[in-house]
């Protein structure tokens, strides 16, 4: 016992903490959906004022990102079962089926006693992951983790992690 | 399942996100190489810990900002140390910032802890590695400055196999050092 423990407590400590403040921040989502409602608005009316012939002009891509709209039929979805509750991912997938998105592999992850639960998204499938974060009321969404790329296979575009805050919510 | 120990530094990095128990694999594997890296940078085992506490409280608060594309994880880590000794050097004193942030109190050091934290010194550990009778002979010799003589008297050999002795010895730690230095 030296002072590597006490330092180890007092990050796992510092850690937990950090989470929780990271969970919930409905304010700054509700501020995007308003700020993207409001640049869409402003952009019909510009369109509108300047002769309404022209079409609405796209906002640019951001880089990596696909260019094409969300089509969910044509978007894999991978699930983790990140809990020990077993059918956890199967009843999220069955959610994203009703959807409309196309499931891909549905197994456990490699941890599965993940705290909160998140969304993954390869490149070009932020979008994607923002409207099934949304779907599943998921806050979480990350690059994805090379462990979980590896089990969810080479087809998928989004990774949906269930974690053990989705046990209480599942009926 | 895959235990956690088995997975890659980068893979354990990305998970820390969510993750507290990947954290704390990485902090295991790392903790005492950086601190022997810190004593070395530093020659003072009070501000080594202090550098490491900052580095790894630096690190989960930036755990979002590692970009696997952009580097492996154990240069991102050692580039928050570098970091936080360029800011030790500038202002004469090891920063705080990211402790306070997290709310973590300095802890207080022990006699046993500085001495902990003095044995991770890759110096240390390599002396630690050399066979028994090297590793007293060099100790004798380097350490406790005592004369050839006295050393082969006290271990019962002849004066040349003392000195054969630290010489091999020194001749081993210096190779590793040198060795790890370059990679």
């Amino acid at each position: 016992m030296s002072v590597f423990d006490p330092l180890e407590a007092q990050l796992l400590d510092a850690h937990t903490r950090r989470n929780r403040r990271a969970i919930p921040r409905p304010a700054a989502r509700h501020f995007v959906a308003f700020a993207a409602t409001a640049a869409a608005v402003v952009a019909i009316l510009v369109a509108g004022l300047s002769g309404g012939s022209s079409a609405p002009s796209r906002p640019a891509a951001q880089p990596g990102d696909a260019v094409a709209p969300v089509v969910p039929a044509q978007t894999t979805v991978a699930v983790l079962n990140g809990s020990r509750k077993p059918g956890l991912a199967g009843d999220a997938a069955t959610e994203l089926e009703r959807h409309g998105w196309r499931i891909g592999t549905v197994t456990n992850a490699p941890d599965q006693s993940l705290a909160s639960s998140c969304v993954e998204f390869t490149p070009g499938h932020s979008q994607a992951a923002s409207i099934i974060a949304k779907q599943l009321g998921i806050q979480t969404i990350v690059p994805p983790n090379p462990d979980y790329i590896a089990l969810a296979g080479p087809d998928a575009d989004v990774i949906v992690v269930v974690g053990t805050d989705r046990v209480r919510a599942s009926r | 399942m895959e235990s956690v120990s088995s997975r890659s530094d980068e893979a354990l990095l990305l998970a820390a996100r969510r993750d507290a128990e990947a954290f704390a694999e990485l902090y295991r594997r790392h903790a005492r190489p950086l601190a022997g890296f810190l004593v070395r940078r530093t020659g003072d085992a009070e501000a080594a810990a202090d550098v490491l506490a900052e580095t790894f409280a630096a690190a989960l608060s930036g755990l979002d900002r590692f970009d696997p594309a952009r580097g492996d994880a154990v240069g991102w880590l050692y580039g928050i140390a570098r970091h936080q000794l360029a800011r030790r050097a500038r202002r004469g004193a090891v920063e705080q910032r990211a402790r306070r942030r997290l709310g973590m109190e300095r802890l207080e050091l022990t006699d046993d802890d500085l001495r902990a934290i003095e044995a991770c010194d890759d110096a240390t550990v390599a002396l630690e590695s050399l066979p028994p009778d090297q590793r007293d002979a060099i100790h004798a010799r380097v350490v406790a400055e005592e004369d050839y003589a006295t050393i082969a008297r006290a271990s019962g050999t002849s004066e040349p196999a003392v000195r054969q002795r630290v010489a091999r010895g020194l001749a081993t730690l210096r190779e590793r050092l040198v060795r790890e230095d370059q990679s």
